[in-house]
């Protein structure tokens, strides 16, 4: 495997892991947040949010997927 | 000691320690669970970045912009830890916590440790990236502090002696936690670093914080809660899982 590829691999790894969904909605938590800043909305309470979300749909799948 | 001097002294000690013990944290908690050398390797590393910078800027440290890399570091963080929290809170409903599974034993994705000689880069670059914001964050404090009562020498006295009395606490508390069962220390450090990565991250894009770093504890109060409402549901999904894989079982044994 060339070291591009093991690079890329690494942080895919590294940073999506297993679960692209979860990693996509704190992505989106964060692009909201900044958006709340630009129009100068207080934006603290939502990346929490997004977070729990994320967590939340990932155990829930965990959990139907090791059940079904 | 006159009194401006104390007060500069204990305010640099407190807000360097609470930059310090952030950083060790993650060390730690990095340490605990993939294992030290990576860990030490990128730390160190970290560490040697950190002093060059410093040596290369001085006063001048102050221009970095912060947040673009606060913001860089905490959502590295913040994703990487998901991974983590979702797999503690996952185990920990299947084990419990008093449950005894080495770190070793309990393999499943990113807490896997890496073979025998070879770098494990995920504990390099956590050690390392924790070090490095950590450790500007600490020289930024002793640098404004100093510069703001012109007396720099004191400030990065006073920084270099939180640095050494934490390190010197959070050594003798790692022996203690050796005991801990490894999925509850994953479960742990998964919080932390989910913590760590959405304060930062949020506060690299711009947001204020209510309560500044004190909210850290209100992030992790709020998560703990949440694992804690997620832990009984698997806990009893998986066991209604299992009784119908009972009743069913009974079920064809008494037509067989």
């Amino acid at each position: 495997m060339s070291y591009l590829k093991k690079f890329v691999l690494f942080w895919y790894r590294f940073l999506i892991g297993d679960d692209w969904v979860g990693a996509a909605i704190v992505i989106a938590g964060l692009i909201v947040t900044y958006g709340f800043l630009k129009v100068e909305i207080a934006a603290y309470w939502f990346l929490p949010l997004a977070v729990m979300f994320s967590l939340s749909l990932s155990l829930f799948r965990q959990a139907r997927s090791k059940s079904g | 000691m006159k009194m401006h001097t104390l007060f500069l002294f204990l305010t640099t000690f407190l807000a360097a320690g609470v930059e310090v013990v952030e950083m060790v944290t993650i060390v730690l908690g990095v340490g605990m669970t993939r294992g030290w050398p990576a860990t030490f390797g990128g730390a160190a590393a970290g560490l040697l970045t950190l002093t060059a910078v410093v040596a290369i800027f001085g006063h001048a440290l102050t221009y970095i912009p912060i947040s673009v890399l606060r913001a860089m570091v905490g959502i590295l963080l913040l994703l990487f830890g998901l991974q983590w929290l979702r797999k503690g809170i996952w185990r920990l409903s299947q084990y419990g916590v008093k449950a005894y599974i080495k770190i070793e034993d309990d393999e499943e994705g990113t807490g896997s440790r890496t073979p025998r000689g070879r770098v494990d880069w995920t504990a390099f670059v956590l050690a390392f990236k924790g070090v490095l914001l950590e450790g500007l964050e600490v020289a930024f404090i002793a640098v404004t502090f100093g510069a703001a009562t012109q007396n720099i020498h004191l400030a990065v006295l006073s920084a270099a002696s939180a640095f050494i009395i934490v390190i010197a606490i959070a050594a003798i508390i790692q022996k203690a936690l050796r005991n801990i069962p490894g999925h509850v220390i994953k479960f742990s450090v998964g919080l932390l670093l989910v913590t760590f990565g959405t304060f930062w991250s949020a506060e690299g894009l711009g947001v204020e914080w209510p309560g500044e770093d004190l909210s850290i504890l209100g992030l992790l109060s709020l998560y703990v809660l949440f694992a804690f409402i997620w832990v009984p549901y698997l806990r009893k999904s998986q066991n209604s899982r299992l009784h119908k894989q009972e009743e069913g079982g009974l079920m064809s044994s008494q037509l067989g």
